[in-house]
């Protein structure tokens, strides 16, 4: 109930110092520029009241993230359209897990993303 | 890093510096720490002092001194009002009434009584908030004992309509407990006037200390409970165990500055409150939870369309100590009962938020709270595939 305030940590501590500069400041959130839409593989991964959309383009090498969720969730896509633009081809959600020094019971956040990821490839390919 | 702006005064309130001050005069060798009990003059001098604050816990309610009972907060109150009316009148009757959006400490409470027997109804307050007197008189039955409502609600400030309740209940003949840890110090209470039967209070609410509290039992016509703490026979053997001058006197003195406060606390903090509101109600998509007219003056509880609930807390934590509509900051938590109780979805409740504001809250902190949370809610809704007022999913191909 709303008088406990049962985390005695602050908030950047609870989800790291990676993790939370990423969600302060994400470089890749937003939607695609209009004339750029096209070309990209856009896909939408969920969870409960969780939701991300992926757009990746190939041409030029360029991701964007939109995301509903809680801070693992946004700082993973955000990690996740970075790591296309820097030509991975493959990526996993033990790997924006262990990039983000995340705790294991939030892998729903990370399974989500790669859940995006790969629908968003399939649909470029 | 700055302290983060406290605006969660309905969950607890700084001591004021001269509640402090008379504590302080009860603790050490050179100060009144005797046992009130004790029959020698330093013991005569701390009962002399534990009294005093009765008067002024009294006063602040209208009642009379010999009606309360001191104890350690509302908590034990409420047990000791509910369970403790619900086994004396067991012959009476096994029926007992409350609603759903009470505190823990009142609903545990009922729902221990369920598993030993007795039957409670729950009462669904309107989307307001607000119990209509009128389902209170619906619910009694011949064998309804006991009925425990809120004064103020303690998520949404919401204020229900004791005294119109008081006098059904009263011409029902069945009890009426009032947990009133929420308006106590901030609303006037009249229990001269209003035929209330029991009423909880908890000192850290305005301004006195954790730990420490009372119940109100009306002596005419009397209202009679079970004891549950046994012992010395201490608080007429209501409540035994060595009363707790420094507490009880830091609750005397809080009671007496409310007593002198409180009109004046309640015209400046409603300003305040306006003002956060205003500027928080001005944006898209947020939306008052609870009743805006009858509502204690230092609470608002407000729902952020589109706004994930969990990040939104994240988000404020480093600026702001508020609290959220879900029970803690884990993945897992619980969205507030109170809130789905009037209506609002999972989604919702989670991303509400009460500010509650109090005696020292400043002008300038009301506006940089408010500044904060526009920013925080403007950049989590530009991260947000989601449009405004729409909490779900948008379709998407692929
Ligand atoms: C309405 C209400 N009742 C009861 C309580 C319990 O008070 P305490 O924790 O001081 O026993 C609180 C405070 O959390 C409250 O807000």
């Amino acid at each position: 109930m709303v008088e406990s305030h049962s985390e005695e940590t602050a908030a950047h501590e609870v989800y790291g110092e990676v993790c939370w500069q990423r969600f302060l400041r994400p470089r890749h959130a937003g939607p695609p520029p209009a004339g750029l839409e096209s070309v990209c593989g856009q896909a939408r991964g969920r969870a409960d009241d969780s939701e991300v959309w992926l757009w990746l383009s190939r041409q030029p090498r360029k991701a964007w993230f939109q995301a509903h969720g809680s801070p693992w969730i946004i700082a993973a896509a955000d990690l996740a359209a970075e790591a296309w633009q820097a030509g991975e081809k493959r990526l996993s959600a033990a790997t924006l897990a262990s990039r983000l020094d995340a705790p294991p019971d939030v892998m729903d956040a990370f399974l989500t993303v790669e859940d995006a990821w790969h629908s968003a490839l399939k649909i470029l390919d | 890093m700055n302290e983060p702006i406290y605006l969660d005064y309905a969950a607890t309130t700084p001591v004021d510096p001269l509640v402090a001050e008379a504590m302080a005069g009860c603790l050490t060798r050179d100060g009144c720490f005797a046992n009130p009990a004790s029959a020698h003059r330093p013991g005569r001098e701390a009962r002399r002092r534990v009294e005093a604050a009765r008067v002024a816990v009294a006063e602040l309610l209208g009642a009379e001194p010999r009606e309360m009972v001191f104890t350690s907060g509302a908590t034990e109150s409420n047990n000791l009002a509910i369970a403790g009316a619900a086994r004396f009148h067991r012959r009476r009757g096994g029926h007992l009434i409350t609603s759903r959006t009470e505190h823990k400490a009142v609903i545990d409470v009922f729902r221990r009584l369920e598993a030993d027997g007795f039957e409670v109804s729950w009462l669904t307050p309107a989307e307001s908030g607000i119990v209509d007197p009128a389902q209170v008189a619906e619910a009694i039955r011949d064998d309804t004992v006991l009925i425990s409502l809120m004064h103020v609600n303690n998520e949404t400030g919401v204020i229900q309509d004791i005294a119109a309740i008081a006098e059904i209940t009263r011409a029902q003949g069945v009890l009426l407990h009032v947990d009133a840890a929420q308006s106590v110090g901030k609303l006037p209470i009249r229990l001269q006037e209003w035929p209330v039967d029991l009423l909880s209070l908890s000192a850290h609410k305005f301004y006195g200390p954790k730990g420490v509290g009372a119940l109100f039992l009306r002596r005419r016509p009397r209202a009679r409970v079970e004891a549950m703490m046994l012992g010395g026979g201490h608080e007429r053997g209501l409540r035994s165990g060595t009363l707790a001058t420094h507490q009880i006197v830091g609750m005397g003195e809080a009671a007496r500055l409310a007593i002198r406060d409180m009109g004046a606390d309640r015209e400046r903090i409603l300003a305040l409150r306006g003002k956060l509101e205003a500027r928080l109600l001005a944006m898209p998509g947020v939306r008052l939870n609870g009743d805006p007219e009858r509502r204690v003056a230092g609470t608002v509880n407000l729902g952020f369309d589109g706004v994930h609930g969990e990040a939104l807390v994240a988000a404020l934590d480093p600026y702001l100590a508020v609290s959220s509509g879900s029970a803690c900051t884990s993945a897992s938590a619980e969205p507030s009962y109170v809130l789905r109780a009037l209506g609002r979805s999972d989604a919702q409740a989670e991303s509400s938020l009460r500010l509650s504001l109090g005696r020292f809250t400043t002008e300038a902190e009301v506006d940089r709270a408010a500044d904060c949370i526009e920013q925080a809610v403007s950049r989590l809704r530009a991260l947000s595939p989601r449009s405004l007022g729409d909490s779900e999913p948008t379709p998407l191909s692929g």
